[in-house]
């Protein structure tokens, strides 16, 4: 369960996230959207322990971010909205560190590679180094190398960029997969009519405070997601 | 012209704001102050070993013209040194390189602007060592206001001749690595090997071109190797304005020659080195368990050998440590008794002196890019990070150092407690230079970069720990020319055994900031 209370984040005077609180329950899949700059980015990695907030708690399964970050760290993954890797080691090497940090043995390891590796179809280029992969196959080693320690809380930072349709119907599954199984999921994406389709619950931010927090049913309605998202963000010009 | 002016300029602020500021622009000043004050620091020390050097020479040949001359080649050697075999990064790999080929601007403006971003840096290093020769000069001869416009503008056009080097280094070594299939590697080797040859040239010259210069008359060799440096001297002394033409003239046809090697096949060459030849032995894929730190320790490690310009600047010192092992075992094969303990005091500077200079920690947070934020997202402890940084740190350098040992030993000059002493002294340097580095680089971290050039040479960390790794590793020498007399009478052991502590202490005192003030830093990076 990731619970976020009262975050708020500064950058000198600007507030980029302005006392926002939410709380996903195991099991679901949040949507978190908004304009560009509207603060997502930020929220994410402020939850993922990278940046330090100011006001605020972020707890995940109870545990706080900010005062105890290793357990914390051990029970999540992130994934940034550009996955920047470390390019001159192959793609087994690198899943090989990430399944160190998490301690994984080589069984388990092994598992849960070839599961997912083989399902994104990254499976066959893993031993060529990352510096020769295109976006789509970096984007899709990050997304084995959040799965492979089976957190309990995946953070997306539009996870669906750059994935061909095989890897993103693929994925797709997996998130839902992992949803059942009682990972929560908490995503930024500008993707809307994917975002309606798998998520149970939606956020939609804007300049840095949380306007819609609820389920995915109750804040469409009739409507499409889009047009909810549009409707909002037009009340700001008006 | 204007689309290079303004990327040259977008080049310059990007420097200025990304080398020393962290997070805001007070901290940013704060920085870059810091960094001016070691600059007229370490200026107003070579200036002050320059001055000795100028006063000896007047007692032998009457002039100091001839300290022009020594201090222009002791800047030359220092610029090829810390910025030639860099300059490869900024024209090759760079991570703009996709999006300036698609605007429509002109090959030569890129490489331009990208060659006068690199001249700066050059001209830093340059002026560090040039400039006190100046002052120097000027301060025993009669001061011509014609002969100080001439020397201003001989700081300014100086770099010229080590951007030359730098650039046709760069188009060679990026021409063959271009068609090789282990691309990075090939680089990595191909420059130390043009390193090792610099170092076998300037150790093969040093000793005669130095003598010479102490004459009235400029030695052939730098006449033939250094001709710009032949000409500014000509131009200074003389206040002759044909030696100056033909100085501005020789420094622009330098930076021309620059400019058109490096637009030929700049597009191709770049286009080659992204592009990935499969080989067909990939190995296989494989299941190890590691422990966190030496997987750590092994990442660093790829990157570091994988990258040329990461790899070039953190090898020279261990080379150099190599080099003037060598050196001091030349010199102690002639001397006994008495003269020997300068040379102790001498090995303490200068086996130490190169391991500081820039040691890999310097830049490590840096030259992670924004792979760091993935790295903080990880349940690592802060201190696995920094302790796994200084560890690759020390299994990079102390190999280099232990040869240097063996070769001073092999000499066998010192007594053994004062061998002892020396070796545990190079061990305690070498850990506090590289702790020193890592704080200096949580303190100034230069994340955002479009070449591995500016994250390992651009970044203000690396300069200041350059600068104050040198002035901790010149103080034996420093404090006995000062205290001699003092120092002969309290006995040298006594006197190591001191400087041994003095660095313990400073170490311990460095690990409890690295651990306390380094974790705030570190969580501060954002």
């Amino acid at each position: 369960m990731l619970k976020i209370e009262h975050l708020t984040k500064k950058f000198g005077n600007k507030v980029a996230v302005d006392d926002l609180s939410l709380t996903v329950e195991d099991g679901k899949i949040c949507a978190f959207i908004g304009h560009n700059g509207a603060g997502k980015t930020t929220t994410l990695k402020a939850i993922a322990g990278i940046i330090t907030y100011d006001n605020g708690k972020i707890t995940i399964n109870d545990v706080d971010i900010q005062s105890n970050p290793i357990k914390a760290k051990f029970q999540m993954a992130y994934l940034p909205d550009n996955p920047d890797l470390y390019e001159h080691l192959k793609g087994i090497e690198y899943l090989n560190f990430i399944a160190d940090v998490f301690n994984l043995g080589a069984d388990e390891r092994k598992k849960n590679i070839e599961e997912y590796a083989k399902r994104l179809e990254i499976y066959n280029d893993l031993i060529d180094p990352i510096s020769s992969y295109s976006h789509g196959m970096k984007q899709k080693l990050a997304l084995v190398s959040a799965l492979i320690h089976k957190p309990k809380l995946l953070l997306l930072d539009e996870p669906f960029v750059g994935l061909d349709p095989i890897s993103s119907h693929q994925f797709k599954m997996i998130l839902q997969e992992l949803a059942d199984a009682g990972v929560t999921i908490f995503y930024s994406t500008h993707v809307l009519d994917v975002a309606e389709k798998i998520c149970s619950d939606v956020a939609i931010i804007k300049q840095g405070k949380l306007i819609v927090y609820d389920t995915m049913e109750n804040v469409k309605g009739m409507s499409s997601l889009e047009d909810i998202f549009l409707e909002l963000e037009n009340e700001k010009h008006d | 012209m204007k689309n290079t002016i303004n990327l040259a300029k977008i080049y310059f602020k990007e420097t200025l704001t990304n080398s020393f500021s962290r997070s805001s622009k007070r901290s940013g000043a704060k920085n870059a102050l810091i960094f001016v004050f070691l600059f007229i620091f370490v200026a107003v020390c070579l200036g002050y070993s320059l001055y000795n050097l100028a006063s000896m020479q007047i007692s032998i040949s009457g002039s100091a013209n001839g300290i022009i001359v020594i201090g222009l080649m002791m800047s030359t050697i220092m610029v090829i040194m810390m910025t030639a075999f860099d300059t490869q990064g900024y024209f090759y790999k760079s991570k703009d390189y996709d999006m300036l080929q698609s605007l429509p601007i002109k090959t030569t403006s890129i490489v331009t602007a990208k060659y006068l971003s690199s001249y700066a840096m050059s001209f830093i290093y340059n002026a560090m060592i040039a400039l006190p020769t100046f002052v120097i000069y000027f301060w025993f001869e009669k001061i011509n206001v014609i002969s100080i416009i001439f020397a201003i503008i001989g700081l300014i056009l100086l770099p010229a001749f080590t951007q030359l080097l730098g650039s046709l280094l760069a188009w060679v070594v990026n021409i063959i690595s271009s068609k090789m299939k282990n691309k990075n590697i090939m680089r990595s080797v191909i420059t130390i090997l043009f390193l090792i040859l610099l170092f076998v040239f300037i150790y093969s010259a040093e000793t005669t071109t130095f003598a010479n210069a102490f004459i009235k008359d400029v030695p052939l060799a730098i006449k033939i190797v250094l001709p710009q440096i032949y000409f500014l001297y000509n131009a200074v002394t003389n206040a002759s304005m044909l030696w100056f033409l033909a100085f501005v003239v020789i420094n622009l046809s330098f930076a021309t020659i620059s400019i058109i090697v490096v637009s030929i096949s700049y597009r191709k060459i770049n286009s080659a080195l992204y592009t990935y030849l499969k080989s067909k032995n990939k190995g296989k894929i494989y299941y190890k368990k590691s422990k966190v730190i030496f997987s750590l320790v092994k990442k660093e490690a790829k990157t570091f050998f994988s990258t040329p310009i990461y790899l070039m600047n953190g090898i020279m010192g261990p080379v150099l440590v190599i080099i003037m092992a060598v050196m001091l075992a030349n010199g102690i094969w002639k001397i006994s008794g008495e003269g020997l303990n300068i040379y102790a005091i001498i090995s303490m500077t200068l086996l130490t002196l190169p391991i500081g200079l820039v040691p890999t920690t310097a830049v490590s947070i840096s030259i992670e890019g924004d792979k760091f934020y993935t790295l903080k997202s990880l349940p690592i402890k802060y201190e696995t990070i920094i302790i796994s940084k200084i560890a690759f740190n020390l299994i990079l350098s102390f190999p280099f150092l232990l040869i240097a040992q063996i070769i001073l030993w092999a000499v066998n000059p010192f007594e053994l407690g004062i061998c002892i002493l020396l070796f545990f002294y190079y061990i305690i340097s070498l850990i506090l230079y590289s702790s020193f580095g890592m704080l200096m680089n949580l303190k100034m971290p230069r994340l955002k970069w479009s070449s591995e050039t500016q994250a390992v040479k651009q970044g203000g960390s690396l300069i200041v720990t350059m600068i104050v790794n040198m002035i901790v590793s010149f103080l034996p020498l420093i404090l006995y020319f000062v205290f001699g007399s003092s120092i002969a009478s309290m006995g040298l052991v006594l006197y190591m055994g001191i400087l041994f502590v003095f660095n313990l202490v400073l170490l311990i005192v460095l690990l409890v900031l690295l651990f306390t003030i380094g974790k705030r830093l570190y969580a501060k990076i954002q």
